[in-house]
């Protein structure tokens, strides 16, 4: 009577001999969607659940079922279902089916919709951290790198650099505008081979861009951008017209803690440099110093900003 | 602000899940096309299912076209599985009350496929 009632449930419950696996009970659910009770079941469950172990089956108790899922037909729907084992007495097992096809179709369906989620973040931080144009970091992704590495207290060496690339606006104006493109990307794909893992680039402005080295101090990084310099200014760039030219960049630089703490400081030092570098005939690298500023309130010269590019 | 989707319209994830799930169920239960869904594991039929019922919605992700291409190239799918699929689509999102109007425009989007899932 009291087995009769679990056929009302949806359950799908078996008691067995824990030695011989012969069938003591079974409800009807269960012989109609796993089957009779028997050796037969045990090797289903060897068949569709690798790890299935006979042994740890017959070490179990009441505290510690044994329990995996199983995919199983009943009819023509595919169903998962949850199988536990566990002793029904001394020298019976009981095995207990409980459905749990919907919780595993939502459990799988939000998994997949998370990666969607997941993927659609990254894509979206991307699009907020690089430059359309180039591909490489914009001016948002220098500032976070800045401040995520100077936050390591550690982190005590560095130096910064703008890059301005020489007479841009001609390249536009000469050539057009898909040619001004073409010049940053090609300046860009250059300027990054020549660098190295120690260097994080990134395009700030227009024809503008920062280079961060973590280790370099100001001497080490003018040394390294001088050499770029030197690569870059010589290769020969064709033109839509069918010419020839040739593209070069002036440079300041400005180190971290001996002329600023925090990247606006030394972007508004390195600026400066960068100031003294056109102004005295481009194509050239200077590094920021008290003295240059004294230099340029001494004799001025036209503002940076005034200064055609 | 840009147009509410048709995710969102008929509440996003929390109808898309059970929508996935009632696709499910009727894709293996279809006596044209269940063949081709029943070697697939749940887990994998359930994942594709919901990436690609999200985007066709206008929900969030994209689906590769190249991918989709690749994915049902082996099966060689023809004209009358197409249909039974477009059909069960149709089916199950009429289940969800889903307005005739926006069944017209998922399943104009869903046919945008058709040339990459069906055996060219």
């Amino acid at each position: 009577m009291e087995l009769e009632l679990l056929n009302r449930l949806e359950l799908l419950v078996a008691i067995c001999d824990k030695n011989t696996l012969s069938p003591i009970y079974s409800t009807v659910k269960f012989k109609a969607i796993i089957g009779e009770c028997s050796e037969t079941i045990f090797s289903l469950f060897e068949k569709k659940h690798k790890t299935f172990s006979r042994q740890e089956v017959l070490a179990v108790n009441l505290k510690t079922p044994y329990s995996f899922a199983l995919q199983v037909k009943d009819g023509k729907i595919r169903k998962m279902i949850k199988i536990s084992i566990s002793n029904y007495n001394e020298s019976q097992l009981m095995i207990v089916g409980e459905d749990i096809t919907e919780l595993k179709k939502l459990e799988y369906s939000l998994k997949s919709y998370a990666s969607i989620m997941e993927k659609q973040e990254k894509s979206l931080r991307k699009i907020a951290y690089t430059d359309s144009l180039t591909g490489i970091a914009n001016r948002r992704a220098m500032f976070k790198r800045f401040t995520e590495y100077t936050q390591d207290e550690e982190n005590i060496r560095g130096a910064i650099c703008i890059l301005d690339i020489d007479h841009f606006k001609q390249f536009n104006d000469t050539y057009g505008h898909n040619f001004g493109d073409y010049a940053l990307k090609y300046f860009t794909e250059k300027v990054s081979l020549a660098l190295d893992d120690d260097c994080y680039f990134a395009r700030i402005g227009g024809e503008e861009f920062c280079i961060f080295s973590y280790t370099r101090d100001e001497a080490e990084l003018n040394a390294l951008i001088s050499s770029v310099l030197n690569v870059i200014k010589n290769y020969d760039i064709h033109t839509p017209h069918q010419t020839i030219t040739r593209i070069s960049f002036s440079a300041g630089i400005a180190e971290y803690r001996k002329h600023g703490t925090t990247l606006n400081e030394l972007l508004s030092n390195a600026d400066k440099a960068l100031y003294f570098s056109k102004a005295t005939g481009r194509c050239k690298v200077i590094s920021f110093s008290t003295e240059l500023v004294q230099k340029r309130d001494d004799s001025p010269i036209l503002n940076f900003r005034e200064i055609e590019r | 602000m840009p147009p509410m989707s048709l995710f969102e319209k008929y509440g996003g994830f929390t109808t898309l899940y059970p929508l996935v799930g009632k696709f499910y169920d009727a894709v293996l239960d279809s006596e044209i096309v269940s063949y081709i869904f029943e070697p697939i594991s749940m887990n994998l039929l359930i994942e594709h299912q919901t990436k690609f019922l999200a985007a066709m919605m206008g929900g969030p992700g994209e689906y590769d076209d190249a991918q989709l291409k690749l994915a049902h190239k082996k099966f060689k799918i023809n004209e009358i599985e197409w249909n039974e699929v477009v059909r069960i689509f149709i089916d199950v999102l009429n289940d969800f009350e889903v307005l005739e109007d926006d069944i017209k425009v998922l399943t104009h989007l869903i046919s945008t496929k058709k040339s990459l899932i069906i055996a060219g």
